[in-house]
């Protein structure tokens, strides 16, 4: 299971950015082989739909969920139709808390 | 023709009060006076008149549609929608349209080598001139802008809304745009057509952050401006130094007073009713009229 976290850095330590389509990093983390990689988030400067970028870029990285703060109206129905589950967390997490949560899941 | 638009950054603070009243002082004037009611989202400058004659233009805007029975997906017209408006995953077979961010520009149907893609009209809005009662004699005329329910883009039926009355206007008439609150699109589409903007404030805190918003946007855009103090007698004194460490003049302060309100609610407008705030027109009138012409 591939899980995409939305975070302000590119190491485990870093923050959960809770802006979803504006995050600077990715971090994609691979739950049966334990690998976890950061891509950086293609449209964070995007002028509009930054959202929707982000959802395309989510999938494409083969994503079947995806942990951030906040979720827009014109993200959720994209991420319903692609079967990609949306996990809002709030609060401070690292990436590193996160990937122990998912594994202890 | 002169074109005048009346804005605020703040909502709430009279632009439909000063806009509707100052018509009215214009028309006794015996100006050719053509009030454009601009805030497409919310116009109310109906309320104060009582239209006869009216024609309708519709606004219209075009949306792509896709044919699934002719589309590869090769992703070529999402790549090149400056607006991530084109949701599109290859591998799934999927594409979507996200409406809100669609400016109708039409590069999708353009790209595509498959002719996938159609542009398809909707309508969005319209503009309904209005000869008022006495409109009608003394050339005076009304325009009103207003968007379809659920329509999310004002910007198209506002320009649609500022042709009509610049194309209404006679060569030594004057247009005056009521403008949407804010200092976004809709703000920007509104006065960027205008020759002036008189920007209506109060003295309160809210007023001033809203004002030098506002004030910002046009000083990048090299606009004229002006400005009203309405409610006047309320606050502070920050609003009129900050407008004194701008340079723009002060047409007239407008000070709060209930019944004014009072005839707002009910439709009416002050100056037919209150010689007070009639009088307080005619000056903010004298003082416009000296700095446009």
């Amino acid at each position: 299971m591939i899980t995409a976290i939305s975070c302000s850095g590119n190491s485990m330590d870093s923050q959960v950015d809770t802006r979803f389509g504006r995050c600077p990093f990715f971090a994609i983390f691979d739950s049966e082989s334990g690998k976890l990689r950061f891509e950086e988030n293609p449209g964070k400067e995007a002028e509009s739909g930054a959202g929707p970028a982000a959802v395309k870029f989510i999938a494409s990285q083969g994503a079947q969920k995806i942990v951030s703060g906040e979720f827009g109206f014109k993200v959720k129905p994209l991420f319903d139709q692609l079967d990609i589950q949306m996990i809002s967390i709030e609060g401070n997490k690292t990436v590193r808390e996160i990937m122990e949560l998912l594994k202890s899941n | 023709m002169v074109k005048i638009a009346i804005a605020s950054g703040k909502g709430g603070t009279g632009k439909t009060f000063v806009s509707t009243n100052l018509y009215h002082v214009m028309k006794m004037k015996g100006e050719s006076v053509i009030l454009a009611d601009c805030d497409a989202e919310e116009p109310n400058d109906i309320n104060f008149f009582h239209p006869e004659i009216k024609d309708e233009e519709i606004v219209k805007r075009t949306l792509p549609e896709f044919d699934l029975t002719k589309c590869v997906f090769c992703g070529k017209c999402a790549d090149s929608c400056a607006f991530n408006a084109i949701f599109m995953i290859p591998g799934r077979r999927k594409v979507k349209l996200i409406d809100d961010l669609c400016h109708g520009c039409g590069v999708c149907s353009y790209v595509c080598d498959f002719r996938a893609v159609k542009e398809k009209i909707h309508k969005t809005g319209k503009v309904s001139v209005f000869y008022s009662e006495t409109g009608c004699k003394d050339g005076s005329v009304f325009i009103e802008g207003r968007m379809c329910e659920g329509a999310r883009n004002p910007v198209p039926v506002i320009a649609a809304t500022v042709n009509k009355a610049v194309s209404e206007c006679t060569e030594a008439g004057i247009v005056l745009l009521d403008s949407p609150p804010g200092s976004s699109c809709s703000f920007v589409n509104t006065v960027s057509r205008a020759d002036f903007v008189i920007l209506v404030t109060e003295p309160t805190p809210f007023g001033l952050n809203d004002l030098k918003l506002a004030s910002e946007v046009l000083a990048k855009m090299k606009k004229k401006c002006l400005a009203v103090i309405n409610k006047s007698g309320m606050g502070n004194g920050d609003v009129y130094s900050f407008l004194l460490s701008r340079h723009i003049p002060v047409l007239a302060e407008l000070p709060y007073d209930k019944n004014s309100a009072s005839y707002y609610s009910e439709g009416k407008l002050a100056v037919m009713f209150d010689d007070r705030m009639r009088n307080r027109f005619l000056v903010l009138y004298d003082n416009l009229i000296k700095l446009i012409k």
